[in-house]
């Protein structure tokens, strides 16, 4: 699965000698291929996403696990960036943010901070530094739950008047958190599966 | 790793991630609906919808497994419920029942000042098919005594004719060996009213004894005399039924249907004292 690894180089910046119209149009594109199977793939994870938020907003605000409602949206960005690497991780993380933001209808719109640089670290870290594994998507989550549980807090503190830290740990920090681990799974999974084919062809252009 | 965050790209998802963070939420505390959102919120809804749909008949489907124990406790919670709503309920039609009792029983003192009366309940009634006796809670613990009247808001229902401490037996009007002192309310022609085996079953009585020019209709209303002292005067017995002509006497034969319906007695009151009629 690690098989384009590759190194970071920046791109030559607009006006610069050789430069064609099409490096142009790629610079406006953040380097993305807007070929048949980009825009498939942005379709299966526009898919997944709409999905798991619909899931988390209308299937878990009823069956709350530890009376919490668990986060997919995030486990789902961390698994499309590690299969999809970091600029993939970025954009969905930023959508996804924002899409579960505006289904769940809080005051505070602050997880597009936390979503699109999980995504990005994750993809970034799993070109550079450790391979795609189950270990290492529990390692991801994990530290992704805790950030997620960091930003809750944030939340609950700023919108939720005379709340002590007991009550917001106990009711909504800790809950939220184990509901999120419990359930990382099945975003992990879904998104192994839906995006493989395009794996597969990519490591079939690669050898 | 410095360089990872130091390239175009990332510069512009921070950029949207501060405006999709910032902007929102100033639309929200300004009261508006930032344009994003709502197209999110407009596209998506409906999906939510049918998701939701979808959750509630998974949720009402495996209710009956994950919830199964709180499925009984409910089911006890609200049979207990149910009792509690339905004694609540009888307790209520008792009270109209008893509220409407008193207020007829109020009526009649207020017709009859010399009545000094005594509230009782129907506890049994004659086993046999054609007596109509009843018994009633009361005796001579609370003062009543042979042949005191017992009547109820209609009118006459008969009289005491045997009784211990805490109870009394009831002979009604019908019954063949009751007789009382009556007469027409609208021509005063009198009588005597009588039971009469072949009428009792019918809470029906003959009314005799009339004089031949006495003149009856169908639905003139019946009182008592107060002849005999047994019953005070102007209490109602009841409605002409039948008028017909004794064919040995030529006085016109008459069938009063007793105003008290005795299968349906509840409550009587007894009239343990009253004004003695004199002509």
């Amino acid at each position: 699965m690690n098989n384009n690894r590759r190194t970071l180089t920046p791109s030559p910046s607009p006006g610069e000698g050789g430069e064609s119209f099409t490096d142009k149009v790629r610079e406006w594109r953040l380097g993305l291929n807007m070929d048949g199977e980009l825009i498939a793939k942005g379709a299966v994870c526009a898919l997944l996403m709409i999905f798991f938020a619909l899931v988390q907003t209308t299937l878990f605000t009823r069956f709350r696990p530890f009376g919490a409602v668990p986060d997919l949206i995030l486990p789902l960005v961390i698994a499309i960036a590690m299969t999809e690497r970091e600029r993939w991780g970025a954009v969905c993380g930023l959508i996804g943010a924002f899409v579960i933001e505006s289904l769940g209808g809080s005051q505070l719109t602050l997880l597009p901070l936390l979503y699109m640089p999980a995504g990005y670290v994750c993809g970034l870290l799993t070109v550079y530094y450790f391979r795609d594994s189950a270990a290492v998507r529990a390692l991801y989550t994990a530290a992704s739950s805790l950030l997620r549980a960091l930003f809750t807090l944030v939340t609950v503190v700023m919108t939720v008047a005379d709340l002590s830290l007991p009550d917001a740990f106990s009711r909504a920090v800790l809950p939220e958190l184990a509901a999120n681990l419990l359930f990382a799974v099945l975003p992990h999974i879904a998104a192994y599966l839906a995006l493989r084919p395009f794996n597969k062809s990519r490591d079939a252009k690669v050898q | 790793m410095k360089q990872f965050f130091k390239n175009k790209f990332f510069y512009i998802m921070t950029v949207l991630a501060l405006l999709l963070t910032i902007v929102p939420s100033v639309f929200y505390s300004m009261g508006l609906t930032f344009v994003f959102r709502d197209a999110v919120c407009v596209l998506l809804t409906p999906m939510q919808k049918v998701f939701n749909y979808a959750t509630e008949a998974v949720d009402g489907f495996a209710a009956y497994f994950y919830k199964f124990d709180e499925l009984i406790e409910e089911n006890i919670a609200l049979r207990e419920r149910v009792a509690e709503l339905e004694k609540q309920n009888y307790d209520a039609a008792e009270l109209e029942e008893r509220s409407a009792w008193m207020s007829n029983f109020l009526e009649m003192k207020t017709q009859h000042t010399d009545f000094k009366m005594l509230s009782a309940s129907v506890t049994g009634r004659e086993s046999g098919n054609y007596s109509k006796v009843l018994t009633i809670d009361v005796g001579t613990g609370a003062g009543v005594s042979l042949n005191m009247p017992v009547v109820t808001s209609e009118g006459i229902v008969g009289r005491i004719t045997e009784l211990g401490y805490n109870w009394a037996k009831v002979t009604t009007l019908v019954e063949p060996q009751s007789s009382v002192g009556a007469y027409i309310e609208r021509t005063e022609d009198a009588g005597i009213c009588e039971g009469k085996f072949e009428l009792s079953s019918d809470g029906l009585c003959q009314l005799s004894y009339l004089p031949a020019e006495a003149e009856a209709e169908i639905g003139d209303r019946v009182l008592s005399t107060g002849f005999g002292s047994v019953y005070p005067r102007g209490l109602v017995i009841g409605y002409v039924e039948t008028v017909g002509i004794n064919e040995y006497t030529r006085s016109p034969d008459v069938t009063v249907k007793c105003a008290v319906d005795f299968s349906e007695l509840t409550q009587v009151m007894i009239i343990t004292d009253f004004e003695v009629y004199v002509e």
